[in-house]
């Protein structure tokens, strides 16, 4: 592979990139792969910057932190791995937050891959050797916390006192810490590779560690015990290309360095696992890959897939010299071919690159020819013959490294790759030009591409314009997704099928690949933990708590209540928890305490209750009048022969009466005293009906005032009392010699009630403008213009007011309304008014009643009073005096012997229930 | 014939005919109460006409009257006419102007002619004197008449008022009785308002016999001559 420096920015591409990747500037013009001095290799120097004092790579012009031009710093010698520790303080600083978590993590475990014990581990959670511990958490994407958190577990320790660096080591702070480490390993000076290269070189380091540094995970590949640093790649973080190719890799090469005792199962097992105990991705390995000639059948097939850069890493690879046996695998040897972070034992096969064909930095890494015992992490490369494209694919750079990797022999190579058994084109793990070229600060935008895209919860794609040989690769598609590989570090190409155009470990760098298949990190494990795996541990995470039991047993159909209205039912819904269910009490419930008298009560209530339920008895028809006719026709009877058998019978029985009330004593009197110039007011407030009682009261009254010679208006509040008026006027003053409009006249009806009553007693000419028989007087000057009713302009200018009225409301408004007048009200009422008008005649002075006269027997004695119509009266009155007398005395009796009749019969009734009662 | 006996003859029919209902409804005592109505209400519309609605709307109107009267006149005509559209609508809201003209009128005028025609001048009678008075003569008799009445009427009206006291206090039993100085009190009153009843019963029957008694006078006065009376 040829790397082309760009004459603009001096940082190197691969040649067959037409602008450089940093700057743009056009490539052509420079010399493509300047290699370092024949023959050496140069050392790996770190120019301080003269203005940040921060470290740079000797071939940097400027300065990758702050741009200043690095020519005029001194270079510094990079440190040794066995003082990690001030580099990795001093570094610390300036790596990214993703090399500084992974940095973090190489404390605790230097490329290691420890799978979560209790969950599948993904192939992406490469411990590495990596880690800044001093990374914020809150930095680290949740797949590298995963891997923190792996990585504490097993911690093996570094063997870099077993991979003694040929070159001088840089100082430390020119070597990230998480290079550091694993710097020790490989031939490679630690201090020129920079941090990211260093990662994949832990592994190396560790190639030396005792068997018990090894996980257990790690058993199947390692059953060679000739060759247990083939293996040593974790199966979750070997790449499927790579896990194809070391799972079936003959053991022809006995580890030397790994007892067999000290080495995994894995590594340990034998040199053909069972294929029950073998990983898919180891079985899926050894098919292909058997140990009759895996190799044959892998490079032609891989070779066409790999792009120009990685064949040309491809090539010097094949013939550099196998890393020694016991160096543990290191990912970058499964990532060598798919990435070039895994690529850090590259420095084993850099001696045998052409100084021509390699940049500065990989120029450097040439001249330690002396195989590293760490080395072998680069013969993991030996799965690269399954994967490798062919040459016409492959970049430049890689064939240059095929190139000047050819001439390696076949003993210069590891014990463990020989027993690979792989030809030794094909076993060239991948170039690490690429990415050794540029630190962590200055890695390439197609490498970000990669470690976006290999991001598990990052969405794929480059932050900047990837570079075009990488475009081209990641439109390809890939012929087969069983391995994907989320990391980088852990992106291993899964064994390609023949003919297909896409190396799997390109496939595998899509994210569309992740969740398709994800090989099993753990050998051995069951359906049940893979499918557990399926779930990523930020899904896990989210999983909801588990729902705790209730506290309560479920209620059941079959409970039954026990206590309560409702025991004895089944299906009774419990109200309360069962704590809280009442006990059965200690205290016996004793039985109703009742007494005789109250069974009795109850008794009775439930005959009521009872009785009322019962459809009530029709009521008895009312009997009609032809069902008892004897009894209204006897109390007729009986009522008739009262009223006329005494008249004619027993004539004189009841006489007149003798006496005189004092209140018809007193009407007497005001009729007596009234003026004879004014004319008397008679009200006649009764109708015809009412003549039998009243009109002899009307007779009396008008009698004694035509007797007296008063003029006489009469006028009445109903309609039919001005007929009655008329008669009886016209009846009394004619035998007189009264003569009408003189000293008699009828106004009439007086509309209005009270209202009329009230109009009359102030304005008695707006009340009447004509008289009872429609005469207006007009001729004559008017009604009022008639002599009788000259000078009347209110009620006072009447002599005296004589009201006969046998309602005694109609009394009453002629009292009410006109009190105030000063005129005397007399009252000639029926005597069943009599009692309700008599309290005005009661109230004496307050009053303005003069005198009250009632019914017939007021009658009578006003007019014995008063001496009118004396004869007539008398034959008349004492003819209806005795029939009212006898049919007073004839109710009476009828009264009387009514209710003794009906007391007699009640009592025989009760008597005859008794009797029946008793019966 | 003479109208006299015409009419005579006529009221002895249809006062048989009224009496005939001691035997229960029947057609004659029918035929006598509608006639008796008919009579009556055309006798009220004949009286209405010519005793107010011509002499107080119409008479007045032709005969010239004051710029008083003619407003009077005219209001009382106003109301009429507005009286008159209930005939056509008895809903009707201009009609109800009239109605409740002669409605609130009377009720005024009704209750304030109760309130000092009978409220105050009863009340003040119930002051009586109960001491016999210097012009009731010598004898006992007189002396005592004062005293007598004015006692009955106080106790009386007293114990009336009582009576109407429907307080009550709860007894076992859940029975409710008067309180024990009211109880004896208000019987007295009962037995006042007993015989006051009694005594209107007393007065409508006496009234109605007075009735009866005048209707079979008038009969006999009618057929006496016919039989020999």
């Amino acid at each position: 592979m040829a790397v082309i420096r760009c004459p603009s920015c001096g940082k190197p591409n691969p040649e067959f990139l037409d602008l450089c990747q940093y700057c743009d500037q056009p490539l052509k013009d420079a010399v493509a792969g300047q290699p370092p001095a024949e023959g050496t290799i140069r050392k790996s120097l770190i120019i301080r910057c003269p203005n940040c004092d921060k470290p740079n790579p000797d071939f940097l012009e400027t300065c990758q932190f702050c741009a200043t031009p690095l020519k005029g710093g001194a270079p510094v010698a990079a440190p040794t791995p066995e003082a990690p520790a001030p580099a990795g303080e001093s570094a610390e600083a300036e790596l990214p937050d993703w090399l500084q978590a992974l940095r973090g993590e190489a404390v605790a475990s230097e490329g290691t891959f420890v799978p979560p014990a209790s969950e599948a581990t993904h192939d992406w959670e490469w411990t590495g050797d990596t880690g800044a511990a001093a990374s914020p958490a809150d930095d680290i994407p949740d797949w590298l916390k995963s891997l923190q958190a792996d990585t504490t577990e097993a911690a093996p320790p570094p063997a870099t006192p077993a991979a003694p660096a040929p070159l001088t080591p840089e100082p430390a702070e020119a070597v990230p810490d998480w290079l550091a480490e694993p710097a020790a390993a490989p031939a490679e000076p630690a201090g020129d590779l920079p941090d990211w290269l260093r990662t994949p070189t832990g592994p190396l380091a560790e190639a030396a560690e005792p068997a018990e540094a090894v996980p257990d995970w790690l058993p199947g590949p390692a059953a060679a015990p000739s060759e247990p640093a083939a293996p040593a790649e974790p199966a979750g973080d070997l790449p499927d290309w790579l896990k194809a190719a070391t799972g079936p890799l003959p053991p022809a090469e006995p580890a030397p360095a790994k007892p067999a005792d000290e080495l995994p199962d894995w590594l340990s097992g034998g040199a053909t696992p069972a294929a029950g105990d073998l990983p898919d991705w180891l079985k899926s390995a050894t098919g292909p890959l058997g140990a009759a000639g895996a190799a044959a059948a892998l490079e032609p097939a891989t070779a066409g897939d790999l792009p120009d850069w990685l064949k040309s890493a491809t090539g010097p690879l094949s013939e550099s010299a196998a890393p020694p046996a016991g160096s543990p695998p290191s990912v970058s040897s499964t990532a060598a071919s798919a990435s070039p972070f895994a690529l850090g034992a590259d420095d084993e096969a850099a001696p045998a690159l052409p100084a021509e064909g390699l940049p500065d930095w990989l120029q450097d890494l040439a001249p330690s020819e002396s195989p590293a015992p760490s080395g072998p992490a680069l013969s993991a490369s030996a799965p690269l013959p399954a994967v490798l494209p062919g040459p016409e694919d492959e970049p430049d750079f890689l064939n240059d490294l095929r190139g000047t990797a050819s001439p390696v022999a076949e003993e210069e190579q590891p014990d463990w790759l020989k027993s690979l058994g792989l030809p030794q084109e094909a076993e060239a793990p991948a170039p690490a030009t690429a990415p050794l070229a540029t630190s962590g600060e200055e890695e390439p935008d197609w490498m970000r591409a990669l470690r976006a895209e290999s991001a598990p919860s990052v969405e794929p794609g480059p932050a900047e314009p990837e570079p075009d040989w990488m475009a081209d690769l990641r439109t390809t598609e890939p012929s087969d997704r069983s391995g994907p590989a989320v990391s980088p570090f852990a992106a291993g190409p899964a064994p390609a099928a023949p003919g297909t155009e896409e190396p799997d470990w390109l496939a595998a760098l899509r994210p569309a690949a992740m969740p398709e298949s994800r090989p099993a990190s753990a050998p051995g494990a069951g359906a049940d933990e893979l499918a557990q795996g399926e779930m990523p541990s930020w899904l896990a995470a989210m999983r909801p708590v588990d729902i705790q039991q209730p506290a309560l047993e479920p209620e059941v159909d079959e409970y039954q209540e026990t206590v309560g209205v409702l025991a004895g039912m089944r299906g009774v819904l419990r109200a309360e928890p069962s704590v809280v269910l009442p006990g059965k009490s200690a205290t016996q419930v004793h039985a109703l305490a009742y007494a005789e008298g109250h069974v009795k009560q109850a008794e009775l209530l439930a005959g009521m209750l009872l009785s009322d339920r019962e459809a009530a008895p029709p009521a008895k028809r009312r009997a009609g009048l032809a069902a008892a006719p004897w009894e209204r026709w006897l109390v007729s009877l009986i009522l008739l022969l009262g009223l006329l058998v005494p008249p004619f019978v027993l004539q004189g029985l009841f006489p007149l009466p003798s006496t005189l009330p004092a209140e018809t004593l007193a009407a007497f009197q005001a009729l007596e005293a009234a003026p004879a110039g004014k004319p008397v007011l008679v009200a006649f407030d009764y109708e015809p009906s009412q003549a039998g009682e009243l009109e002899p009261l009307a007779e009396a009254l008008v009698g004694h005032a035509v007797r007296r010679g008063l003029p006489i208006v009469t006028l009445s509040t109903g309609l039919t009392g001005a007929g009655v008026a008329q008669e009886t006027l016209t009846r009394l003053t004619v035998a007189e010699g009264y003569s009408e409009t003189v000293t008699h006249l009828n106004l009439g009806y007086l509309p209005g009630g009270p209202l009329g009553l009230l109009q009359f007693a102030r304005f008695p000419r707006l009340a009447f403008r004509a008289d009872f028989a429609g005469r207006d007087f007009s001729a004559q000057g008017g009604l009022w213009a008639q002599p009788v009713l000259r000078g009347i302009n209110s009620l006072d200018d009447f002599g005296l007011v004589i009201v006969i009225s046998a309602a005694p409301d109609d009394a009453r408004a002629w009292l009410e309304q006109t009190q105030g007048s000063a005129t005397p009200l007399v009252l000639a009422v029926s005597a069943g008014t009599a009692p309700l008008v008599r309290s005005y005649y009661e109230a004496g002075s307050s009053g303005r009643l003069a005198g009250l006269v009632n019914g017939l027997a007021g009658a009578m004695q006003y007019q014995r009073q008063a001496g009118v119509y004396r004869e007539v009266a008398t034959e008349t009155l004492q003819l209806r005096w005795e029939m009212v007398g006898s049919g007073l005395l004839t109710v009476a009796l009828l009264l009387v012997l009514g209710n003794l009749f009906h007391g007699v019969r009640q009592a025989l009734v009760r008597s005859a229930g008794r009797g029946r009662g008793r019966a | 014939m003479p109208l006299d006996f015409i009419g005579a003859v006529l009221g002895l029919t249809l006062t048989v005919a009224i009496l005939s209902y001691v035997i229960g409804d029947n057609p004659l005592y029918r035929l006598a109460v509608h006639l008796f109505i008919g009579v009556a209400a055309g006798y009220a519309v004949v009286v209405a006409l010519v005793n107010v609605i011509v002499p107080q709307l119409i008479l007045v109107l032709l005969s010239g009257p004051a710029l008083d009267e003619l407003i009077i006149l005219g209001l009382s005509w106003l109301l009429v006419l507005l009286l008159l559209l209930k005939l056509v609508n008895t809903q009707s809201a201009p009609g109800r102007l009239p109605v409740a003209y002669l409605v609130g009128l009377g009720a005024a005028v009704a209750v304030g002619g109760a309130v000092t025609g009978t409220l105050f001048p009863q009340t003040a009678a119930a002051f009586v004197n109960v001491l016999p008075s210097g012009s009731a003569g010598g004898d006992l008799l007189g002396l005592l008449e004062q005293p007598v009445s004015a006692l009955i009427l106080l106790v009386g009206t007293l114990s009336t008022l009582v009576f109407f006291w429907y307080g009550g206090r709860s007894l076992a039993g859940g029975q409710v009785d008067r309180p024990l100085l009211v109880k004896p009190v208000a019987r007295v009153g009962q037995i006042f308002i007993g015989t006051a009843l009694g005594v209107l019963y007393a007065g409508v029957l006496a009234a109605s016999l007075a009735y009866l008694a005048e209707r079979l006078g008038a009969l006999w006065q009618f057929i006496g001559p016919f039989v020999g009376g």
